[in-house]
């Protein structure tokens, strides 16, 4: 087939381009690349670039979600209005509230954790499996489970310590508690995944390197604070990124299935201030405006933090 | 420094004994190797005295003083691993400071002492590298200089070596054994490689099955060696070792095995035996008066250079493989017939249970002059 261009016939048919003078395969050399990538490339512009780009026109126009309506282009406003809004202030500081108390809840605890699980050697592999188990549970589940067991009225959990003689407070109805059991649900669901984490790091570590510290004279606490620890920061700035976005956006579900954001927005974030403007309200224009900062705050705090760990990472090995 | 006594040890991993009722006493600066095929229990033995393995039985003993139940921390033994475990996320100078800090010296004193260490290892220039951007043989060194910049009662080093190049490997047991020497460093070295046990020890213990087979002066384990086992771990090429038979022959007793008849070694009793000799005891020519004669076929030539190695077929039917270390010179042609002879001297002898029963050396003494 590659050959065609090169057969007697086709000088005398009139002189060819120098192109179509190259056999088919050189020919098809430099396209080849851009096939290979065309899935992928055709997968990341439908699903992400255009989604982001249509976003960012949307976030600009005054829009019900009614396809026979026109939408109206509006400018910068929607941001103006959704940054002054108090379900933005809500959502911004509880926002804060769910990442700052996932860095201990959700990347510290798993650290000792996992060094124990790691330290019990095959004897752990029981535990390793008890605590991933929450991993494996739908979210929804996850929930609508807890809505059960911490249901004031009939809840497992009013059954339970009302046996002990302890009345059981509606954690999830008052303001001040409702935040802090999402807090502590996300994290119990997330521990376990974390943990592995960890433990793939820490099986990553050379044995010979901790018998090397003993007989240097370390203690245990020693060598899991000079040597554990240091060779695990990679693990743990990884651990630490993916938590505070995985903060940020997966605990969306149980605040709409336990809370719906409330009382009195004290358990939305930014996520689902984004849901309440677009699905409730019928706000396009604020929900994507919405997503937009949500957008740049993730890709600030992603920065930050390379910016600011990346250099205190050991990496060598 | 300080002598070690290992007492009974014993360690067991369920049914099965990796290391069996061991007694092995090190005195101070004493170069002991530990030398045996893999799965013989040396690793074993030197991590029971470093306190990284328990013990099942037996009786760890530090300057005269047991430390079986003391953990790996309070030994005071420096480690060399195969690996060499050095601290990835530290530089060269904490690695080699970072049993002296722990132990609560100044900085000062620390980098006095690593920089001391590592002037002796020729390493002085590497101090702010980190072991990521070392070679094998600078890692090595780093090793060395984190164990002796601590004075502790004993080294022990675990396959050292066997991560490095043959050349490197080669300057490596020089220095080590150097070392070792100007430091008086009471030494417990393991290793699977025989020309690093015969080229640096004071004392052998080879191992075999968690027990020791023979212990003593490298010489001494290659001449006499005690039994089958031994006689063909140490030395390269192998022993040969021609299994056969001693009987009464008209002029005293002949070994017998294939076709080829051969003058015993005085004091071999009658029966069934395996006849030992080393490949450069053997040399080309025909035998002169106390030396017998093989006549085999040239089956293959390994040209090193200084010398050559020659396999040859011998007796009936060329059922007897044999090995001859030559002069380099000596350049015999596949295939070709080769007459070799060798002292009578230099015949070992044992019996069918395996152990030594008559060998050169002795026979020399035995024999009239």
């Amino acid at each position: 087939m590659s050959d065609a261009a090169f057969a007697p016939g086709a000088a005398a048919e009139g002189i060819p381009s120098a192109a179509a003078r190259l056999p088919l395969r050189l020919r098809l050399a430099g396209v080849a690349p851009w096939l290979y990538l065309a899935p992928t490339l055709l997968g990341l512009g439908i699903f992400v670039y255009w989604p982001l780009i249509h976003t960012v026109a949307l976030s600009m126009t005054e829009w019900n979600l009614n396809p026979d309506q026109p939408a109206r282009f509006v400018g910068l406003e929607n941001y103006g209005r959704v940054a002054s809004s108090t379900l933005f202030e809500h959502a911004w500081v509880n926002s804060l509230i769910y990442v700052g108390a996932s860095i201990p809840l959700k990347v510290l605890a798993p650290v000792p954790l996992a060094v124990f699980v790691w330290s019990l050697g095959a004897r752990g592999h029981a535990y390793r499996a008890i605590l991933f188990l929450p991993t494996l549970i739908s979210f929804v589940a996850v929930a609508i489970a807890f809505l059960w067991i911490l249901n004031p009225i009939f809840g497992y959990a009013k059954a339970w310590l009302g046996e002990i003689g302890v009345r059981l407070p509606a954690l999830l109805t008052d303001a001040d508690t409702a935040i802090w059991t999402i807090i502590a649900i996300s994290s119990w669901k997330v521990m376990g995944f974390n943990m592995l984490l960890y433990l793939a790091g820490l099986a990553s570590i050379n044995r010979d390197l901790i018998e090397a510290m003993r007989m240097d004279g370390a203690s245990d606490g020693v060598i899991l604070r000079r040597l554990i620890l240091p060779l695990l920061t990679p693990t743990l700035f990884f651990v630490l990124i993916s938590t505070v976005i995985f903060t940020i956006q997966q605990v969306f579900t149980p605040i709409d299935i336990l809370t719906g954001g409330g009382p009195q927005n004290s358990t939305t974030n930014l996520f689902h201030m984004v849901y309440q403007y677009t699905f409730v309200t019928f706000d396009v224009g604020a929900g994507a405006a919405g997503t937009v900062m949500l957008f740049a705050l993730l890709m600030a705090v992603t920065a930050a933090q390379i910016l600011t760990l990346d250099r205190r990472v050991e990496y060598g090995r | 420094m300080a002598g070690i006594a290992l007492r009974n040890l014993t360690r067991r991993f369920g049914d099965s004994v990796a290391v069996d009722g061991l007694n092995l006493e090190i005195e101070d600066g004493e170069f002991v190797v530990l030398v045996g095929p893999s799965g013989c229990g040396k690793t074993t033995t030197l991590r029971m005295l470093a306190g990284l393995e328990p013990t099942s039985e037996g009786r760890v003993e530090i300057a005269g003083r047991d430390v079986t139940p003391l953990p790996a921390r309070d030994r005071n033994l420096a480690m060399v691993f195969q690996s060499y475990a050095l601290y990835p996320h530290m530089s060269v100078e904490e690695n080699i400071g970072f049993a002296l800090r722990l132990a609560g010296r100044s900085r000062a004193e620390t980098a006095a002492a690593v920089a001391a260490a590592a002037g002796r290892l020729e390493i002085g220039h590497l101090l702010s590298r980190r072991p990521r951007e070392l070679s094998g043989g600078q890692r090595q060194r780093v090793a060395v200089a984190r164990c002796i910049v601590r004075e502790p009662h004993a080294f022990l080093f675990d396959e050292p070596l066997s991560n490095l190049d043959a050349r490197l490997r080669g300057s490596a047991r020089v220095e080590i054994s150097r070392l070792q020497a100007q430091l008086g460093m009471t030494t417990l070295y393991v290793t699977h490689d025989q020309v690093e046990a015969m080229t640096m020890a004071h004392r052998i213990v080879l191992m075999e099955g968690g027990r020791i087979r023979q212990q003593g002066a490298p010489m001494d384990l290659y001449e006499r060696p005690a039994d089958l086992f031994v006689a063909g771990f140490l030395g390269a090429p192998a022993m040969n070792l021609i299994p056969g038979v001693i009987e009464p022959g008209p002029r005293g007793p002949v070994f017998a095995a294939a076709g080829l008849s051969l003058p015993a070694p005085l004091g071999a009793p009658e029966g069934p035996a395996t006849l030992g000799l080393r490949p450069e005891a053997l040399s080309p020519g025909d035998p002169g008066p106390g030396e017998i004669a093989l006549r085999g076929r040239v089956d293959h030539v390994e040209r090193l250079g200084a010398e050559t190695v020659v396999q040859l077929s011998v007796g009936e039917a060329g059922a007897i493989s044999l090995t001859a270390r030559l002069p380099g010179a000596a350049a015999p042609g596949r295939g070709a017939p080769m007459a070799l002879r060798a002292p009578v001297s230099a015949l070992h002898a044992f019996g069918a249970d395996g152990r030594r029963v008559a060998l050169g050396a002795e026979a020399r003494e035995l024999a009239p002059a």
